[in-house]
């Protein structure tokens, strides 16, 4: 006869089988409960308060936790649990598996809390006299159902040193575990209060780190810097071509990039009072240049057509040999380059947002300078990038700069010109989005025709007395327009689609929070769409860095997902020249 | 003659405003009119070339700008040619040219345009297209008898290989036979005398010019 388990606070009435296990019972109703250490008894993140009906007497796993304390009397761990009668159980906030929120704005997108890195305590008694297990055997003996791979020479020699038990009870230690699947070290003591990693968006232009807590999911800070790398070049194709003649170089660029990431988790750490060895695993997001100079990969395959990378998929790195100051026995994972120039990041960028998740069709496109466009049509995805190249970060403009203190991010044709400086600072430059603003501003006011010519006798747009757009910065921005443009377009015909086939259309990249919808539709830069279904959603990278370091399943989704994304080469097609020419021309479109 | 001269500026005219309908129209008038047909190119359409040539270094003409009048120019001499080949059998050519991006390198739309230009300036044109091989650059131009082997590279990688072609020249004992034209984005007039170009042209215009100066059929048209 079924037995009913009440579980509260939902109020749920559940069916079980004589003797089924509870948190099988919970895990078939989608209660979300932890189980953190696989049913092990080991960690106690399953427990449950038995609120009414018969109390089992606990088992020897549960005794051990009464006894330091971690298991209150009227509760019993879930997965330790045969439901024999009826039952009423509360499951504790502290149970349940948390639901990370993944960007800090747009889809409100979360992801439940599962890391690949577990650290659970175990205790190392002394061995019987009658069975001299090895130290090694009796740790396996307690993490039954894995095959555990590893551990590491050095972790080996570690466990050496601590595992001599002379006299005295058994000794606390902890397991750190990454994927359920391989051993990395064990420390002394119960060390699973002290669980960090850390979420790395690799830009080519900007970097920024982020420190987590695995085991609340919360952040605890982030840094944000510039690639150092830019004295090699501002672009992803001068840093290629000076890594591509020179083997010299690529050292450098190698040791460019993680030293600036070292200062940077450096600053985290300290400021946080966390150690580097509390740190066991990094997810870096990055394009696919960036991807290839961090580890030091010859880039030829890079520089030259078809542009093909040396990776996608790569399982978890050992920390060690990449360099970063982590722990070096944790791993290093890179979120999955998709093909050619389009990377890591972008692949991060889709786990954040969760493209695949939502029915329909959907335009994702990064804003930045490689101007990475993704196409949700059903079930299959479509990829390609335009190298728009630096104009949206404020490159290659007279008076363009980065999106810094100082920049002129927003402007308005009212009786006057108005103009907002990021930080409220005197303005020393124009970046991405008041480019933006005052080409459309500056076409309205018939200043400049949709062919871009600047049609005043100075041919000048003045900005403030020493800031001025002229003729030139002009055709960048309509070549970069263009390039993206006419990505899009082509990206949607190779779909037979149209943008009245869209659901919704994500934007990214740092640029987008700021971005006038109007004034992006005015020039062409982004097509006449449903302004609530258009969705800024900031820097995906780190997002989905965040996303891929907190759940290990988004990991796996990620990785099927790079693999099957079909990219298309936007030159290989005739028309794309006639396409490019035509988008120069600032148009709205639809 | 005073017709003569009217055609001829709005010949000029059509080139520069990108009308194509008109240069044919004109093109057909000047061949109804038995106007001396060398003298309609270079003291009429040519000029227009030139003039949208001086419009793009000034930065009003832009890419679309530069297409549309050699799209025209192409019709014009659509119209044209039956009537000079007829003439003149093997003038017709200021040149043969084999172009193309370099191997390794897939941007066209630049070299597209000089292709445009240089076969509306009377050339013959042997478009290779895009990432070709240094060997089939080679082949073709001693097959062909070209005079002129115009290279296009859009990136500091495959701009190598543009140097690469003229020791592949060297090798096979050719280098003589050629003249070898760079351009693209990131060449300069530095790099083109480092590996030993033997011009370099920082758009299609200016590269119109330069195939002009050292095409040795130069006059003969």
């Amino acid at each position: 006869m079924r037995r009913v388990v009440k579980v509260l606070p939902e109020g749920l009435d559940l069916r079980a089988a004589p003797g089924e296990l509870l948190s099988d019972v919970m895990e078939r109703a989608g209660i979300p409960l932890s189980l953190y250490c696989g049913r092990r008894g080991l960690c106690g993140k399953c427990r449950v308060e038995i609120v009414r009906g018969a109390i089992p007497e606990a088992d020897e796993f549960e005794r051990s936790l009464m006894a330091r304390g971690s298991l209150p009397k009227n509760h019993r761990l879930a997965c330790r649990f045969h439901v024999d009668s009826d039952v009423s159980v509360r499951v504790p906030p502290g149970s349940r598996i948390l639901q990370m929120p993944v960007l800090s704005r747009g889809t409100g997108r979360s992801v439940a809390l599962a890391p690949a890195i577990k650290k659970i305590r175990f205790s190392l008694s002394r061995p019987g006299l009658v069975s001299a297990d090895s130290v090694l055997d009796s740790i396996h003996l307690q993490f039954p159902g894995i095959a555990l791979r590893g551990p590491s020479l050095e972790t080996l020699r570690r466990l050496s040193r601590h595992a001599l038990v002379e006299s005295g009870p058994a000794r606390d230690m902890t397991a750190v575990i990454h994927a359920d699947a391989e051993l990395l070290d064990i420390e002394p003591g119960d060390t699973t209060a002290r669980n960090f990693g850390l979420a790395i968006d690799l830009g080519t232009t900007t970097v920024v780190v982020e420190l987590l807590d695995l085991n609340s999911g919360t952040s605890l800070g982030s840094v944000t810097g510039l690639n150092a790398q830019a004295q090699f070049g501002t672009d992803v194709v001068s840093r290629i071509t000076a890594a591509y003649m020179d083997a010299g170089k690529l050292k450098e660029l190698r040791a460019s990039v993680v030293a600036g990431l070292n200062a940077m988790i450096g600053v985290l750490i300290a400021e946080n009072q966390v150690s580097s060895d509390a740190v066991y695993e990094t997810v870096l997001a990055g394009n696919t240049a960036m991807n290839h100079l961090f580890l030091g990969l010859s880039v030829a395959t890079l520089a030259v057509a078809p542009y093909h990378a040396v990776f996608s998929v790569l399982p978890a790195l050992p920390s060690a040999e990449t360099g970063l100051t982590v722990n070096p026995l944790g791993k290093v994972y890179l979120a999955p380059n998709i093909k050619s120039f389009v990377g890591g990041d972008i692949a991060a960028g889709l786990a954040a947002v969760g493209m695949d998740r939502q029915k329909g069709n959907f335009l994702f496109v990064d804003l930045g300078t490689n101007g990475e466009i993704v196409i949700k049509k059903g079930t299959r995805f479509t990829t390609t990038s335009t190298a728009a190249g630096p104009a949206f970060e404020g490159m290659a403009i007279g008076c363009g700069m980065l999106a810094l203190p100082g920049a002129v991010y927003k402007a308005h044709y009212g009786k006057n010109l108005m103009i907002e400086t990021i930080g409220g600072l005197p303005a020393r430059g124009i970046c991405g989005t008041g480019l933006i603003d005052l080409v459309a501003g500056a076409l309205d006011k018939g200043l400049v025709s949709s062919r871009g010519n600047v049609l005043n006798p100075s041919r000048t747009i003045a900005v403030t007395k020493d800031i001025s757009l002229i003729q030139k910065d002009i055709r960048e921005i309509q070549l970069a327009v263009a390039a993206i443009k006419t990505g899009i377009r082509m990206l949607l015909g190779e779909n037979r689609m149209t943008t009245g086939d869209l659901d919704g259309i994500y934007v990214a990249g740092a640029f987008g929070n700021y971005l006038s919808i109007d004034n992006a539709v005015k020039l062409g830069l982004l097509p006449r769409f449903n302004r609530r279904k258009i969705h800024f959603v900031g820097n995906t990278s780190v997002a989905g860095a965040k996303a891929l370091l907190l759940s290990l399943s988004e990991r796996r989704r990620c990785e099927k997902m790079a693999q099957k994304i079909r990219h298309v080469s936007l030159a290989k097609g005739d028309e794309f020249q006639a396409a490019f020419v035509e988008a120069l021309e600032f148009k709205a479109w639809s | 003659m005073e017709l003569k001269n009217r055609l001829l500026r709005m010949m000029a005219a059509a080139i520069v405003e990108g009308d194509k309908e008109t240069a044919e129209v004109l093109a057909r008038k000047a061949l109804a009119e038995k106007l001396d047909l060398h003298e309609v190119i270079d003291k009429g359409y040519l000029p227009g070339i030139q003039k949208v040539g001086e419009l793009w270094e000034k930065g009003e003409y832009f890419l679309p700008e530069l297409i549309t009048s050699a799209e025209c120019m192409k019709a014009a001499m659509a119209v044209l040619r039956p009537s000079l080949e007829a003439s003149h059998a093997n003038s017709l050519s200021r040149g043969k040219i084999v172009i193309g991006t370099i191997e390794g390198d897939i941007h066209d739309i630049g070299k597209n345009l000089v292709a445009s230009m240089l076969s509306a300036n009377g050339f013959e044109v042997m478009d290779l297209g895009a990432d070709v091989k240094l060997t089939r650059f080679i082949d073709k131009a001693q097959e062909t008898q070209a005079e002129i082997i115009c290279l296009s590279a859009l990136l500091t990688t495959t701009m190598l290989n543009q140097g690469r072609l003229i020791e592949l020249l060297k090798e096979r004992g050719l280098r003589e036979r050629f003249k070898v034209l760079v351009g693209g984005a990131p060449v300069t007039r530095k790099w083109a005398a480092d590996i030993g170009a033997d011009g370099y042209g920082e758009n299609a215009p200016s590269a119109v010019k330069l195939a002009l100066e050292i095409s040795p059929k130069r006059g003969q048209l």
